[in-house]
């Protein structure tokens, strides 16, 4: 089944090894003074082992709370209204993390599904070294010795390229740069080698050339653990260079999902056209005096908490026809492939 | 040592061995002092209703260099001339003066606007301490600045926090031009926007310079937003400048290593992801007190022990461009 498959119900467990997290007909709300909010509504899609799949989206697109869902960790206004989530815990046993007891979440979060951050200081304790981190991380989930949690850890550290780990080992978060801290965040991730990483912008607030080592790092983890990556990002620059798969998000919903490369080239929901038509780097001028603007979405995404009945983007979209206002379109297949887009008229872009 | 002659339109600004240093305190109870050369002989111009881009890593100094230019920063030694009058001698009436030219917005625009004041109030702020008009011109000049921004005349009474990040970087720069300013210098001024707003005030930013003749010094990390909007850029790394060279022909082909490197790391379609770690070479120093020689050495994979005696400036190497490297051979 292609990412964001629409048939919510057809598979009701993670059915073979190969698939590391099945979504199915996910829906969130948020508690409003105005009345429950839906800001996630009917998501579904999976995430196969030893593969990438891309969650990109703008600002209010969902895409951080479809990963604070997959791991319960929504703030208290947030609750999942619907839909399942079946992942792995650290014996590859299913688990239904929508409606699974926080006991069992405790036993999935860190060891089956684990997640880093774009700010490695909200994972890191500033008050307790690297090595103690990632020691505990593993004694949490693994009967083992002290020594050996902490051999691992220095083990871990050196896999994701910190040099001189029998020393960093012993340091404390403030002693590490940027870019370290936030491989340190990478090896306390992967110590139980989950089944599936959530990244979340994981690499938004790094230079450039960090960020170029990081992507390269995880990329060489997840051929040696095998583990599915969900990425999330806002920058479609990224996608092309580390996913298999995207999924593109807009006001709550999965709009257009498919074969990174496929997608990127022709999209299939004007969405996904004009954010990528907004990118500068698509737009470089030859010389100086031939310059134009650049094209742009007008309009703002609609209100959540007033969703218009048809299309959630046909209040912005320059290819609306008057069927778009009036009834939501499914996230249909497309032809060309294991993709589909919630378009009527996705066949004909 | 100027290298404003060979800028193509008269310099508004010309900065010239601008050298900013800080005063780090370490140890227990910041007993041991030490000198951080944030800038270290910085040299560029930027002409009138020109676009130079600043580009660098964290540390580079990039921010540093404009703060200095807007003169909320101290310097060590060096000049700036704006109009070919002295900035940094600049005191009283003669820097309100230049203030009222030279505007900064910064990259969290909503860091930067008193939540607790009206846009009205915000936008015409500017207008009032500088004593610009009178009540009724300035809530119409207000009206005006809006209205060059993109915003209606129902922000007026409004709050910043009822508006989207894209509308307050809006309101941000409505406010910056109240003044009528001839140089805005922008320190990343669209990174924490989403894609779609990114485009609207890129947009923005060019019809200022082309409807109102404003230069813009633009402060980013982001290499396709520079390589889109400017006409020349200037590459700094740990404090000193590298390269500096019209925006086409960096494009086409950065030269100095490091130029390169940060052309290379930037994720691009069609672009691949390297073979492995292990070619990566070593994060940037994280000591106060940058390699001697050529700062770039330490990371440079065409390093010669020369590279370690010499700590080269920016030679022209070709019309409008200049390359701080001893190794000419690599782009000659």
């Amino acid at each position: 089944m292609a990412a964001g498959g629409a048939s919510v119900g057809a598979a009701n467990a993670v059915t073979d090894a190969a698939t590391v997290l099945r979504v199915n007909g996910l829906s969130t709300d948020f508690a409003t003074a105005r009345g429950p909010v839906r800001v996630l509504n009917e998501i579904s899609f999976e995430v196969r082992a030893g593969e990438t799949v891309a969650l990109v989206g703008e600002s209010g697109s969902g895409k951080s709370v479809t990963s604070l869902s997959i791991l319960r960790l929504l703030p208290p206004a947030g609750r999942i209204v619907a839909g399942r989530i079946l992942s792995r815990g650290f014996d590859g046993a299913v688990v239904d993390m929508a409606t699974a007891a926080e006991r069992t979440l405790r036993g999935v979060r860190g060891a089956g599904v684990s997640m880093i951050f774009q700010e490695p200081m909200s994972a890191l304790n500033p008050a307790f070294t690297i090595g103690s981190q990632i020691a505990e991380t593993i004694r949490l989930h693994q009967k083992t010795s002290r020594s050996e949690a902490y051999a691992r850890a220095e083990a871990l550290l050196a896999k994701v390229g910190i040099a001189d780990p029998s020393r960093r080992v012993h340091e404390y978060p403030h002693q590490l740069s940027g870019g370290m801290r936030q491989r340190a965040m990478i090896a306390m991730a992967v110590a139980c080698r989950p089944a599936l990483l959530i990244a979340d912008e994981p690499t938004t607030a790094l230079d450039v050339t960090t960020q170029a080592q990081v992507l390269v790092m995880l990329r060489d983890l997840q051929a040696e653990l095998g583990m599915g990556i969900l990425f999330i990002t806002h920058n479609l620059a990224l996608v092309p260079l580390i996913a298999d798969r995207i999924i593109v998000m807009y006001a709550g919903q999965i709009v257009e999902a498919g074969d990174a490369a496929s997608v990127l080239e022709a999209p299939k929901h004007p969405y996904t056209r004009a954010l990528l038509e907004c990118l500068p780097a698509r737009h470089l001028p030859r010389d100086r005096a031939t310059w134009s603007p650049l094209p742009t979405i007008e309009g703002a995404p609609p209100d959540l908490a007033d969703r218009p009945a048809g299309c959630v983007f046909a209040g912005r979209c320059p290819s609306v026809v008057a069927s778009c206002r009036e009834r939501l379109p499914d996230l249909l297949p497309v032809a060309g492939g294991d993709r589909s887009s919630r378009c009527w008229r996705a066949d004909s872009l | 040592m100027s290298l404003a002659a060979t800028a193509p339109p008269a310099p508004l600004l010309q900065v010239d061995g601008l050298t900013t240093r800080f005063q780090v305190r370490r140890g227990l109870f910041g007993s041991d002092t030490s000198t951080v050369y944030a800038v270290e002989d910085v040299s560029f111009s930027i002409g009138a209703g020109e676009i130079v881009g600043l580009i660098g890593e964290s540390g580079s100094g990039k921010s540093t260099v404009g703060r200095v230019i807007a003169r909320l920063e101290r310097t060590v030694s060096g000049s700036i001339l704006f109009k070919g009058e002295d900035v940094l001698a600049f005191g009283g009436a003669a820097l309100r003066r230049y203030r009222r030219q030279v505007q900064v917005i910064f990259q969290d625009p909503a860091a930067s606007l008193d939540p607790l004041m009206r846009v009205q109030d915000l936008v015409g702020e500017p207008l009032r301490v500088h004593r610009i008009g009178d009540r009724h011109d300035r809530r119409d000049r207000v009206v005006r600045l809006l209205e060059s921004v993109g915003l209606g005349a129902d922000a007026l009474r409004r709050y910043p926090r009822e508006f989207s990040g894209g509308q307050r970087q809006r309101i941000g720069l409505a406010r910056a031009l109240a003044v009528g300013p001839r140089l805005l210098v922008a320190d990343e001024p669209v990174s924490a926007l989403d894609v779609s707003v990114q485009a609207q005030v890129i947009n923005l930013l060019q019809d200022l310079r082309r409807e109102l003749g404003l230069a813009l010094l633009l402060i980013s990390h982001d290499l396709p937003t520079v390589e889109f909007l400017c006409d020349r850029v200037v590459v700094m790394y740990l404090g000193r400048v590298m390269e500096i060279a019209p925006a086409e022909d960096f494009q086409r082909a950065p030269l100095h290593p490091y130029s390169k490197m940060l052309v290379e790391d930037a994720p691009r379609f069609g672009g691949r992801l390297r073979r492995s770690v292990r070619n990566a070479v070593a994060d940037a120093p994280r000591s106060p007190l940058p390699p001697a020689g050529c700062v770039f050495r330490t990371r440079c994979r065409h390093a010669i022990p020369d590279c370690g005696r010499i700590a080269p400036l920016p030679e022209s190497v070709s019309p409008g461009r200049f390359v701080a490297c001893i190794r000419r051979d690599l782009f000659s």
